[in-house]
């Protein structure tokens, strides 16, 4: 079975430095990024673009809020609303300190709601932990 | 405009009370005693008095002229066709009188002075008791009546002109008939004897009174007037029947006593007229009183209705005023938030990537930079850093003003200690550090706020006093009356107390960065969370003396056993 996260993030710097830290605490492990929610829900639910060769759920899901088309809270919620992806751990990765983005991501259902620190390096660790603990310490409940 | 045209407020609709009842029944049995006992004298011959008529019909004219206006006076306010057919009932009377008394023999002149003849005086007397009745029959058939409304057509003065004028006219008329035409009329005296005819004439009259007399009985309800009206009748009765029916002719006992009952009887209406304008003039005093005491209480009123409308008025501007503020308000404090969310989000992602290259560059690229091209990408990523911990402390300190209370009893002690041990730990194991923690009463508060305090001071304590071998450091607290004081006093480097209100803004600092990192933030954190507690917060400190942070807050309220369990 192929693993893979799926990590929805609009800013490439960002989603540059994400990709650097899950490729260095996972090398093996296949990592799809998608720029805003529209994409995701897409990818999630095998539509549009990804109709003819819909992949695979992945072991996690790294989910900015702030994102075009559709934010990272609408995303939640219609991932929720599916049966297929109820179950699908997501951790919200933002830089929202926001006390109302907190309580409304956990609301909808998030796994988790990870604050991206300015320090590089502390934000390099913190996708690495991320990676190992929901690659290979989270259990979750298939389908 | 008059307001008592409510009936029973004046005489000719005042209803009688028993007490006028009484008096009038009194007045009439007295008068027919009196006559009862005059009768058998009634032919007795006195002799002629020759002033005794002009004075008596004087005396009568102007009794009647005087009832005749105040009865026209009641009927101006009134208005009422009755009264005034009354009134000029008792001003034919009056000049009826005057008349009478221009033709009787002997008195101006042998045979009067109007011309005329023997008969001339008889005759004048007849249509003069007989045209009075006829008045007062008039009266009473018009009063009451449902049509009676006032008399609108006419102006009051207008009316009562043309009332004199009748008036006069008709006694002109019956003057002239009595004098010029006496000799188509039949003789009523003759030598100083009735004639049948006289009889007959003269019984007639009386029979009018006696008409009059019954009407006005009959027609209920009978008003103060229409009593004394009556009594009037009885007088007349009396009167004509001794002075004209039951004599034997002029200057007898009959003539002079039935003439005195005359005057009584125009004398009793007036004085009940004279009493009621005074008791009209009583109430008018009153009621103008009541009036200018209502009228100053409206003044009142209307003062204080305009002082309420203007108060209402103001009241909406001002509700009006505050929506819009609080609207502008809400739309400023939404837009506050937008902007700080922008921050927290959009502010922090250039400055991780800033970072993150760096680091990136550093990872990837150090052997092919020197030692000047590392430090400078060190200063780039510690600037990111800071920038990144600015916006932290920024957001922070804004959260913590929107931020709802949640105020419970906290246990200072405990939390004083957690946060001490916390940060102690923090700092290298080979720092020397001596923590003295006192007594701590228990406060109302928001825990997480004042958590943010305790870090903020304690940590500040640690902080400067760094250069120090031991750094010593003193919390307690202490009751102060209505509030609980709570200090943290080291023995660090300290500050200028010249700088001391530079202390709790937002970014100032004492110190340059090279000596004590920070970001200026933590102390106008802390002050606004001790304010929104109802506290405040100060600083006492010398130039490498050390320095001590108090703040106070309000103490908890007594502790009530029953309402705890």
């Amino acid at each position: 079975m192929t693993t893979s996260i799926l990590l929805v993030e609009d800013n490439p710097a960002d989603a540059e430095l994400t990709l650097d830290g899950l490729r260095e605490a996972l090398p093996t492990i296949t990592v799809d990024w998608v720029k805003d929610g529209a994409q995701a829900i897409d990818y999630l639910f095998g539509r549009a673009a990804y109709t003819a060769n819909p992949p695979p759920l992945p072991k996690v899901v790294l989910l900015d809020l702030r994102l075009p088309k559709v934010d990272g809270l609408q995303v939640l919620k219609a991932v929720r609303e599916e049966a297929r992806t109820r179950w699908l751990p997501i951790v919200v990765l933002t830089s929202s300190r926001e006390e109302s983005d907190l309580v409304r991501s956990y609301e909808l259902g998030s796994n988790a709601y990870v604050v991206k620190p300015v320090d590089s390096e502390k934000f390099h660790e913190a996708v690495r932990m991320l990676g190992l603990f929901w690659k290979d310490l989270n259990q979750t409940r298939g389908e | 405009m008059f307001m008592i045209h409510e009936s029973g407020e004046f005489l000719a609709t005042l209803p009688p009370d028993s007490r006028d009842r009484r008096l009038a029944a009194a007045v009439v049995l007295v008068s027919a005693a009196v006559f009862l006992a005059a009768v058998p004298f009634a032919k007795t011959p006195l002799p002629p008095i020759g002033p005794f008529i002009p004075i008596y019909e004087t005396a009568l004219s102007i009794n009647d002229l005087i009832t005749a206006v105040l009865l026209f006076g009641q009927f101006s306010i009134l208005r009422v066709r009755s009264l005034w057919v009354l009134a000029s009932g008792y001003l034919f009377t009056a000049a009826m009188t005057v008349a009478h008394a221009l033709t009787f023999p002997g008195v101006f002149a042998p045979s009067g002075v109007l011309g005329g003849g023997s008969q001339s005086t008889a005759w004048m007397y007849s249509f003069w008791h007989g045209g009075f009745p006829l008045w007062v029959i008039a009266y009473t058939l018009l009063k009451g009546r449902a049509d009676e409304a006032p008399v609108p057509r006419l102006h009051p003065r207008a009316a009562i002109l043309s009332a004199i004028a009748a008036v006069l006219v008709t006694v002109c008329g019956l003057t002239v008939m009595a004098t010029a035409g006496q000799d188509a009329l039949p003789a009523i005296l003759l030598n100083n004897r009735y004639t049948p005819s006289g009889t007959v004439i003269l019984s007639s009259v009386w029979g009018l009174s006696v008409l009059a007399l019954i009407i006005l009985w009959r027609r209920r309800p009978h008003s103060v007037l229409d009593l004394w009206l009556m009594v009037v009748m009885c007088a007349w009765l009396f009167d004509m029947a001794l002075s004209a029916v039951l004599n034997a002719g002029r200057y007898d006992f009959g003539f002079y006593a039935g003439r005195v009952y005359g005057l009584l009887a125009a004398s009793f209406v007036l004085i009940v007229l004279l009493l009621e304008n005074g008791a009209l003039y009583a109430r008018l005093a009153d009621s103008y009183r009541k009036l200018q005491y209502t009228r100053i209480l409206e003044a009142q009123i209307d003062e204080a209705k305009r002082t309420e409308a203007v108060t209402h008025r103001l009241n909406a501007e001002l509700e009006d005023r505050v929506r819009q503020r609080t609207a502008e308000l809400t739309d400023a404090n939404r837009e506050l938030e937008a902007f700080s969310y922008s921050v927290s989000h959009d502010l922090r992602a250039p400055l991780r990537a800033i970072d993150g290259f760096g680091g990136k560059l550093e990872r990837g690229y150090a052997e092919r930079l020197d030692d000047e091209g590392r430090r400078l990408l060190n200063v780039v990523r510690d600037s990111a850093q800071r920038m990144g911990a600015l916006i932290d402390d920024l957001l922070a300190f804004s959260r913590m003003g929107r931020r709802e209370m949640v105020v419970a009893p906290v246990n200072m002690a405990g939390l004083v200690r957690a946060v001490a041990d916390e940060l102690r730990s923090r700092e290298p194991t080979t720092r020397a550090i001596e923590i003295e923690i006192g007594e701590l009463p228990t406060i109302a508060g928001d825990m997480a706020m004042l958590r943010q305090v305790w870090i903020n001071l304690l940590s500040n304590a640690l902080k400067f006093t760094q250069p120090r071998t031991p750094a010593r450091i003193e919390i307690g607290g202490q009751c102060d009356g209505g509030e609980i004081r709570y200090w943290v006093k080291d023995n660090g480097v300290g500050f200028d107390m010249q700088y001391a209100d530079k202390l709790f803004g937002v970014f100032q600092r004492l110190h340059a960065f090279d000596e004590f990192e920070g970001t200026g933030v933590g102390l106008a954190l802390s002050q606004r969370i001790i304010r929104r507690h109802g506290g405040h917060i100060c600083a006492e400190a010398a130039v490498d003396g050390g320095a001590t942070f108090s703040f106070t807050l309000p103490s908890l309220p007594p502790v009530n056993d029953e309402a705890a369990s």
